[in-house]
């Protein structure tokens, strides 16, 4: 039975998933994060999501300053979520960027609807000036790095679940930590 | 016992289980410390009682835990299935908790089984019987629980699987479809109206735009609209509420497809919730060159339509994450069951194990108390642990092995009792100088003690079990003895004393006999006790006694006027010598003469009487013995050289301590004697021997005297010491009396036989030493002490 579930639901977040074209910039008050997460979407993601199952997007930021001979001094850590929902009724895609990452519930926040599912998951994967870290924080003597993470995952399974389906991955998939120095 | 197990057990009781528990037998107390040996049995028990109480409750309090961490869990497991949040975050402990507590339980099962195992190959008592309970506990829990197991499993997939119905989803299909058409409708309803407004706008280009814009909102009921110009450039606008916000900029979807020359209509959903329809028309250019316009008309869509597409949405959304996660729903709920099964299962088993061990661990101790006691261990107590039947059980268990051990200390006792009066008995036999001979119903000999022996000259002792007739054989005295016996065992007396006089080479033997017939069943003879007793020196005694006495008389009476007599005699004859003449003279001196004669020889006689009369008065020297032989010898063969003396002296003969002058009594009598019996024989000699003996540890002197005369009258062997026995024409008879008193006197023994070769032989066994004499002799000092208490 569980062969059966396993070869049933093969892998369906297979494909390229990483970050492209980040930059950090400042305003006057805040590091900046800009970049594009190139999502692992395939045929099954999409019918996945046509049956009404979110894809959700958890975005790791981790400043952290670098010392020797010590772990590294952690100086700011936030973590986004976005999710991506099909609106079956309206045939529309449905991006929540809801900026409180705690509950990424979709009713509130900033939510856009698109009409396709290409301009949606763009829509998604898209960081645009993610305030990561304040200026006043950060000590211009010093040295810093901006880690970023990615997970996507597919589906609402409830916390059971997930623990008890610890023998399947494919729900889930994270990108290794990218590294940046925190360019001031 | 037991351990161990919980058994164990058990572990200082008496030798119960070992074994099981092995516990020691507490009879080891070593003896070093008194007041161990004192308290040390009691209080070793005592502790050893409370702390297996101890560890028993200690193993309720184990497993009552352990139950309730098991409810506990199994809760806690089952709260989880329905996806309830209040438990979302202990979700993994109480997966973790559950599944260390079933692997806790695996190993303790495993351990139990395997112990068993080796139980059961070791046939270890019990084990068997404990297996078998176990395996029909199993049965009766494994059956109803796959059961349960089975079905649960099966309606669980029949009813994730009956939500995948295909009228489900056919209806959740055609629910969607219905209020997708229905908000369709809707939609070109509105898309017309905008088109509408849009072909007005372009028909008057000249009417105030904003009066206009707010006169048709409200008669079309959109809640927004705008008319843009190039690049979101709000030309006028018109919204339901009053908002300081511009108007929503169109998206480049929309200005995509008015640029196209396309209306555009699309169904949105608003961040608050609700839904908007949003239709877009463009406006005819003013004029050529003029910027492109486009109308955007904003309709609200009514509540209840509003909240009916939610519904709608939301079940579709739903029933789409079921059927992502129906395999893995079955598998997990699948898998929760399991463990939730095995959790039980396990539960259940050991609670079988528990229950099988509770049951069988009586029934252990039984059997291990039951071999202890067959091997002889009475001292065995079994623990009582329950108030059951089984209790009881062991109560009568523990009961009859006291009973038992009680019995055989009792036995044991009886019988030391009977080892011991059989040892007094057998020292009084021993010590006893009477003989007694116990003889068995047929006459087999069943005790013979060792004056039984001495008197008959027989070792009797070592006979028993023989018959008479074995005991008899070659020993003459013994033969006497039973013919004289049998007679009257024949005659059928039951109880009889006579007096048995037997022949023996060294004399007569007077014996005085007593005989009870000892009763057996059916009033049958069951046995003889013979009693029997050598009076051969009491009657010698006596008579020694009573010669004595007349002896004393006749020196006291006739000695007195045989003076006088002779006296008168020789007065007699001087007074008539020169009167009477002729025959008459020779008459007178003749008789005076006999007279004299025999009165002197009366004197003489008269002298020995109270020779042999006379009270011992001893003077006790250490001298040579051997010396003093060779001197009376020396002696005689002067006295009579016809006659040879051989003298044969142990060189190894000490000094002993005797009078000596009475012991060259002895050797005169001897001689004489046995010179008298040679006189006139040709070739006569005298054997003398000296031997040194050992007997019962006191040293005694043998000598022998022999001769090869024509020896003692064989009739009167038996009385050869009596006085005035005697074979000769001459003599007193009182030789060989005197040589026996000197010999009494002494403490020695005399006996008198003839040799087989002919001639006389006299043996004399004298103590070497003052001590000796007491110690082998009672009857001598007795005498002596008699005589001096007549004396005094």
């Amino acid at each position: 039975m569980a062969v059966a579930a396993i070869g049933a639901y093969a892998d369906p977040l297979t494909g390229t998933f990483e970050l492209r074209n980040a930059a950090i910039e400042h305003d006057d008050h805040s590091y900046l994060l800009s970049a594009q997460v190139q999502l692992p979407v395939d045929d099954s993601v999409r019918d996945a999501l046509k049956q009404g199952l979110p894809l959700r997007l958890e975005l790791e930021v981790e400043v952290s300053r670098p010392r020797r001979f010590w772990p590294d001094a952690t100086l700011a850590t936030a973590t986004e979520q976005y999710e991506l929902t099909y609106h079956a009724v309206t045939d529309r895609f449905r991006v929540d960027k809801g900026s409180d990452g705690a509950s990424a519930a979709p009713a509130n926040g900033d939510a856009t609807t698109y009409s396709d599912l290409d301009s949606a998951l763009a829509a998604l994967g898209k960081i645009d000036r993610l305030p990561i870290v304040e200026q006043a924080a950060v000590d211009d003597a010093r040295r810093y790095n901006v880690n970023v993470r990615a997970t996507v995952s597919v589906g609402d399974l409830p916390a059971t679940l997930k623990l008890l389906m610890f023998w399947r991955e494919d729900w889930k998939r994270s990108t290794e930590w990218y590294a940046w120095p925190l360019s001031q | 016992m037991a351990p161990e197990p919980i058994d164990k057990p058990a572990a200082t009781e008496p030798p119960v289980i070992e074994s099981l528990a092995g516990e020691p037998p507490i009879d080891e107390t070593p003896a070093v410390d008194p007041v161990a040996g004192l308290f040390g049995v009691g209080l070793k028990r005592r502790i050893a009682m409370v702390v297996q109480t101890l560890r028993r409750w200690g193993a309720y309090a184990l497993i009552g835990v352990a139950a309730l961490l098991w409810l506990i869990g199994l809760f806690a497991l089952t709260r989880t299935a329905d996806n309830s949040t209040e438990f979302s975050h202990y979700h993994p402990w109480i997966l973790l908790f559950n599944a260390v507590l079933l692997v806790g339980l695996l190993a303790v099962l495993t351990y139990k089984i395997t112990q068993l195992v080796r139980e059961y190959r070791k046939h270890q008592p019990g084990s068997r019987l404990k297996a078998r309970t176990l395996m029909l506990f199993g049965l009766l829990v494994i059956g109803p629980l796959l059961m349960v197991y089975f079905s649960a499993l099966y309606f669980l997939n029949r009813g994730i699987d009956s939500w995948f119905h295909v009228e489900v989803r056919q209806g959740l299909s055609d629910a969607m479809e219905v209020s997708r058409s229905s908000l369709n409708l809707r939609m070109s309803e509105y898309l017309e109206r905008t088109e509408d407004l849009a072909a007005a706008f372009t028909r008057e280009p000249n009417v105030s735009r904003m009066a206009r814009l707010d006169h048709e909102r409200r008669l079309t009921g959109a809640s927004e609209l705008t008319i843009f110009g190039q690049h979101g450039r709000v030309i006028a606008t018109s919204a339901e509420l009053l908002s300081a916000d511009a108007p929503t900029q169109p998206s480049d979807e929309i200005m995509l497809q008015i640029r196209q020359g396309q209306p555009y209509a699309s169904l949105d959903v608003l961040p608050g919730g609700g839904y908007v329809i949003r239709t877009a028309a463009p406006l005819s250019p003013e004029g050529p060159g003029s910027e492109p316009r486009t109308l955007v008309a904003i309709y609200p869509v009514p509540e209840r339509i509003a909240q009916l597409t939610d519904t709608v949405q939301r079940a579709y959304t739903q029933y789409g994450e079921m059927t992502y996660l129906r395999e893995p729903l079955k598998i997990t709920f699948g898998l929760l069951l399991t463990l939730v099964l095995l959790l039980s299962l396990l539960a259940a088993v050991y609670g079988a194990f528990f229950s099988a061990q509770n049951l069988v661990r009586p029934i252990q101790d039984l059997v291990a108390g039951t071999r202890a006691v067959a091997k002889g261990d009475f001292n065995t107590r079994l623990p009582l642990t329950t108030r059951d039947e089984m209790g009881f059980l062991v109560h009568s268990f523990n009961d009859m092995t006291r009973r038992l051990s009680r019995a055989r200390e009792e036995t044991t006792r009886v019988q030391q009792a009977v080892e011991n009066e059989r040892a007094n008995l057998a020292a009084v036999l021993a010590g006893v100088s009477t003989g007694v001979i116990s003889l068995e119903a047929d006459r087999r000999i069943r005790v013979a003690n060792r004056a039984a022996g001495t008197i008959l000259g027989a070792d009797l002792e070592a006979g028993a079990g023989q018959t008479l007739a074995e005991a008899a054989a070659g020993q003459p005295l013994v033969e006497q003895f039973i013919q004289a016996v049998e007679l009257y065992l024949d005659a059928g007396q039951t109880q009889w004393r006579e007096q048995i006089t037997l022949q023996a080479s060294s004399g007569r033997r007077v014996l005085m006999c007593a005989c009870t017939t000892l009763l057996g069943e059916d009033e049958q003879p069951g046995g003889y006790v013979i009693v029997f007793d050598d009076i051969t020196t009491l009657l010698q005694a006596q008579r020694d006694a009573a010669w004595g006495e007349v002896a004393r008389r006749l020196a006291h009476e006739i000695k007195n006027p045989l003076t006088p007599i002779q006296l008168s005699a020789e007065r007699m004859r001087r007074r008539f010598r020169g009167r009477v003449e002729g025959e008459d003279e020779q008459v007178l001196d003749r008789a005076t003469n006999t007279i004299v004669q025999q009165v002197e020889a009366m004197k003489q006689m008269v002298n020995a009487f109270s020779e042999y009369a006379r009270a011992p008065d001893m003077k006790i020297v250490r001298f040579d013995l051997n010396q003093l032989v060779t001197e009376v010898s020396d002696l005689y063969r002067a006295q009579d050289p016809r006659v040879a003396i051989r003298l044969e002296l142990d060189a190894r003969m000490p000094e002993i301590e005797a009078d000596r002058g009475r012991v060259r009594q002895i050797f005169n009598n001897l001689f004489t004697n046995s010179l008298e019996a040679l006189e006139g024989q040709e070739n006569g000699a005298i054997d003398v021997e000296s031997k040194l003996e050992e007997s019962q540890g006191t040293r005694l002197a043998e000598i022998i005297v022999s001769d090869n005369g024509p020896g003692f009258q064989r009739d009167l062997l038996g009385q050869v010491f009596d006085p005035y026995v005697t074979s000769k024409p001459k003599g007193t008879g009182l030789g060989l009396a005197i040589v026996k008193k000197i010999v009494e006197e002494h403490g020695g023994r005399i006996e008198a036989d003839n040799r087989p070769a002919g001639g006389a032989r006299v043996r004399i066994l004298l103590p070497v030493s003052e001590a000796g004499r007491a110690a082998t002799a009672p009857r001598a000092e007795r005498s002596r002490s008699e005589a001096r208490r007549e004396r005094a």
